[in-house]
């Protein structure tokens, strides 16, 4: 099997697999008749960028008929390979060894050629079953519109908020209402409608998404010179950003978006008098990391919702691996994948969650008996999570968090039975080693007022 | 305590912004001092770095801004003194060296914590419409009690001054000998000559800069000279990011050497490099 690719479609294709580079770990190709399709999703798989290479954007297309091929090769190697591309007249990438390694050539000037061979890891693909069809709310706008939007930030801010309203536009790196570290300087940027090829919005809405994703796809927008669409519902459902070029390049970057739910939300944020001192009785980590915790302490976040305040997370993965052809073997692998894949928090994140849920626990034990184990949630709350995607008829390991829809079957026997609960007593006799020593609650001495805010504008 | 500053002018605006995209490469922090017509902006001021020097830079507010209001927090208080990070001051103004923008409005608030809100308004090439963009830089106020630590340095005394019509040349060639010598040594005469001698065990190295114009001179001497830290003094040259190209170097014999560059016609910058042992 073999496909060609001539100069400048190359460079394309190279800036492609760097764009998608930002975004995962691992490059997943799906070959089928209309075109080769380049996907990758993040670590903690909130987000999927894919790239769509029509077959008129290659000179030789070689592919039996009815038949597709799905492959998942190890990002760093593509880099590699894919790394000098200005003076490459030629590419060719062929399949062989029984289809377990990618081979490919660069023509370049000079009668010189590069030759790379790309061993195949695995044929899984990632699916998911989310609808791309067109949301509610649509901004649709050049390239350079949504790069001013990116720059305004410091490139080492995590997260972006829209407040988009039926006349405006407002991006922000925090969100209204959240209480955010004494050295953070917030940022926001006002847009009008009208800078936009497309702006509909039917219902004001909030969301916030993981910027890091964003601004790879951007990358390549704007290397498309193309205009780009984002396209969203509301908080809690994932958004979408996607570009169109000729009709024979498509991008689709499904990001997920920060529910509701998660956001702490500050009491003592409005403009006040300076002289009232307000004690944080909350923990003070406010960054919000994409992150799941496990089933256990997400259920005593569900029980103890009024009274403690925990740091928001990003929804559980929305995506799921599908193992292809071989079930067999498949299935163990799959497994594995899921597995490494329920999430490493960071430290920070995992000390304030024990900080948190030590907090909510010890106020549960003082207003009522302790539950043994906390019972799954019964809650009805918004579902933290979108349609979550189990497409084969495999069995998935119920792993996840018991929030997810209610269509997926989990097999008991092949799932993984999780750790047995903690029980709350143990937290409340030694809470005090489960916290860190510097409780970061108190007010900073910067923060102390010297005088009534006597500005008249506000 | 109130603070409301507006710029409209966009040359002012990038005057300033070069000025505070100066101090922000010159130390983190940044010491803010709001008199009722003043600004003063301090950087380093306890002097405790060793490869930063003292710069200071005293802005009149009629010049750069039309609207200037400033409360302090008790009647018989005249200044507002804060500190916050200069880099993050920096960004909140940086779309001001573009010239795309239509004016800047600087603003004293409490929004969970004091900061200096920065709105701009701008119009960027790619579109017909205005943006609104606005940053809140977090502030330290610093209470009356604390006042003494923090003032505006003095300019010291000195026995000769010179005009230096070119920063570049002095740039580069500081830049060079910061390299060969940890100490630089400036000698000027009333001839209106300036030396930089550096001096390593293997060569000496002079650089003569001939018919420069004396700007002071005191009575009692026709020569000073003054041995300062090269680091400090390639800092101070490689921070600057002024259109201006005019110096003024003035000499406090084996004390300190002040540097000043006057930017307009009452925004003055500073620098004392101070005397180091041979």
């Amino acid at each position: 099997m073999k496909y060609t690719l001539e100069g400048t479609n190359a460079r394309v294709m190279a800036k492609a697999v760097q764009s998608l580079s930002k975004v995962g770990k691992e490059l997943f190709i799906e070959i089928e008749q209309q075109g080769l399709q380049m996907r990758a999703i993040n670590a903690t798989q909130s987000a999927v960028g894919s790239i769509f290479f029509k077959r008129s954007m290659f000179e030789v297309f070689d592919m039996p008929p009815y038949s597709d091929f799905y492959c998942k090769i190890s990002m760093k190697c593509c880099l590699a390979v894919f790394r000098n591309m200005s003076e490459v007249e030629y590419c060719e990438l062929n399949l062989i060894d029984n289809q377990n390694s990618l081979q490919v050539n660069l023509r370049c000037k000079l009668e010189t050629t590069k030759e790379a061979t790309i061993s195949i890891i695995d044929d899984q693909n990632i699916n998911t079953n989310i609808d791309t069809a067109q949301r509610s709310n649509i901004l649709l706008g050049d390239h350079k519109l949504f790069m001013d939007i990116s720059n305004i930030f410091n490139s080492t801010e995590e997260e972006l908020t829209l407040e988009a309203n039926a006349d405006s536009l407002v991006a922000k790196n925090y969100i209204e209402g959240t209480r955010v570290n004494d050295k953070f300087m917030r940022t926001q940027l006002k847009l009008k409608p009208k800078e936009f090829d497309r702006y509909q919005v039917i219902k004001n809405t909030v969301i916030t998404f993981c910027i890091k994703e964003f601004r790879a796809f951007l990358l390549f927008g704007e290397c498309l010179n193309a205009s780009l669409s984002l396209e969203f519902d509301d908080a809690g459902s994932p958004c979408m950003l996607k570009v169109k070029k000729h009709g024979e390049i498509e991008c689709l970057l499904i990001m997920s978006t920060l529910s509701p739910d998660d956001v702490s939300f500050s009491h003592d944020y409005c403009q006040q008098d300076l002289t009232v001192q307000q004690k944080d009785v909350r923990t003070a980590a406010s960054k919000r990391k994409s992150s799941t915790p496990g089933p256990s302490v997400q259920q005593k976040r569900r029980q103890q919702d009024g009274q403690a305040e925990i740091d928001s997370s990003m929804e559980s993965p929305l995506f799921q691996f599908r193992p292809s052809e071989a079930p067999s073997v498949q299935q163990a692998r799959m497994l594995a994948e899921v597995d490494t894949v329920v999430l490493i928090e960071d430290e920070a994140e995992a000390e304030a969650l024990m900080l948190a849920a030590a907090d909510a626990v010890q106020e549960a034990c003082r207003l009522a008996p302790p539950k043994a184990v906390p019972e799954p949630a019964a809650t009805p709350a918004l579902p933290n999570s979108t349609e979550v995607c189990f497409y084969n008829t495999d069995d998935a390991p119920a792993t996840q968090s018991p929030e997810l829809s209610p269509d997926v079957h989990g097999d008991d026997d092949e799932s993984i039975p999780q750790s047995p609960e903690r029980f709350p007593q143990m937290r409340t006799i030694f809470s005090r080693c489960f916290q860190s020593t510097y409780v970061p609650r108190e007010p900073s001495p910067n923060s102390h007022a010297y005088a009534p805010n006597s500005d008249t504008e506000d | 305590m109130k603070f409301r500053a507006q710029m409209k002018d966009p040359l002012y605006m990038r005057e300033f912004q070069n000025i505070i995209a100066t101090l922000s490469k010159l130390s983190k922090d940044c010491l803010m001092i709001l008199g009722a017509q003043q600004m003063h902006l301090i950087v380093n001021e306890d002097q405790s770095s060793t490869s930063s020097p003292l710069v200071w830079v005293s802005i009149a507010a009629t010049e750069y801004f039309p609207e200037y209001v400033m409360e302090a927090a008790h009647p018989d208080q005249d200044y507002i003194v804060l500190i916050m990070s200069a880099a993050n001051l920096g960004r909140a103004l940086s779309f001001l060296r573009g010239g795309g923008a239509n004016s800047c409005k600087l603003k004293l608030q409490r929004i969970q914590f004091p900061c200096i809100s920065v709105a701009c308004s701008l119009l960027s090439t790619s579109s017909t419409e205005a943006r609104d963009v606005l940053y809140d830089v977090p502030v330290t106020i610093i209470p009356a009690s604390d006042w003494p630590t923090y003032v505006v340095p003095q300019v010291p005394p000195s026995q000769l001054a010179l005009a230096l019509p070119s920063l570049r040349l002095l740039r580069s060639l500081i830049d060079k000998l910061k390299n060969m010598s940890p100490s630089l040594e400036f000698q000027a005469n009333s001839d209106g000559e300036l030396n930089v001698v550096a001096t390593s065990e293997m060569s000496t190295v002079t650089s003569r800069f001939k018919r420069l114009l004396p700007r002071f001179l005191s009575a009692d001497s026709d020569r000073a000279s003054c041995l300062v830290d090269s680091r400090k003094a390639s800092a101070f040259f490689t921070a600057l990011q002024l259109a201006n190209e005019e110096l003024t170097i003035a000499i406090d014999r084996e004390h300190s050497i002040h540097l000043q560059i006057d930017v307009r016609k009452d925004v003055m910058l500073h620098s004392i490099l101070p005397a180091v042992c041979a």
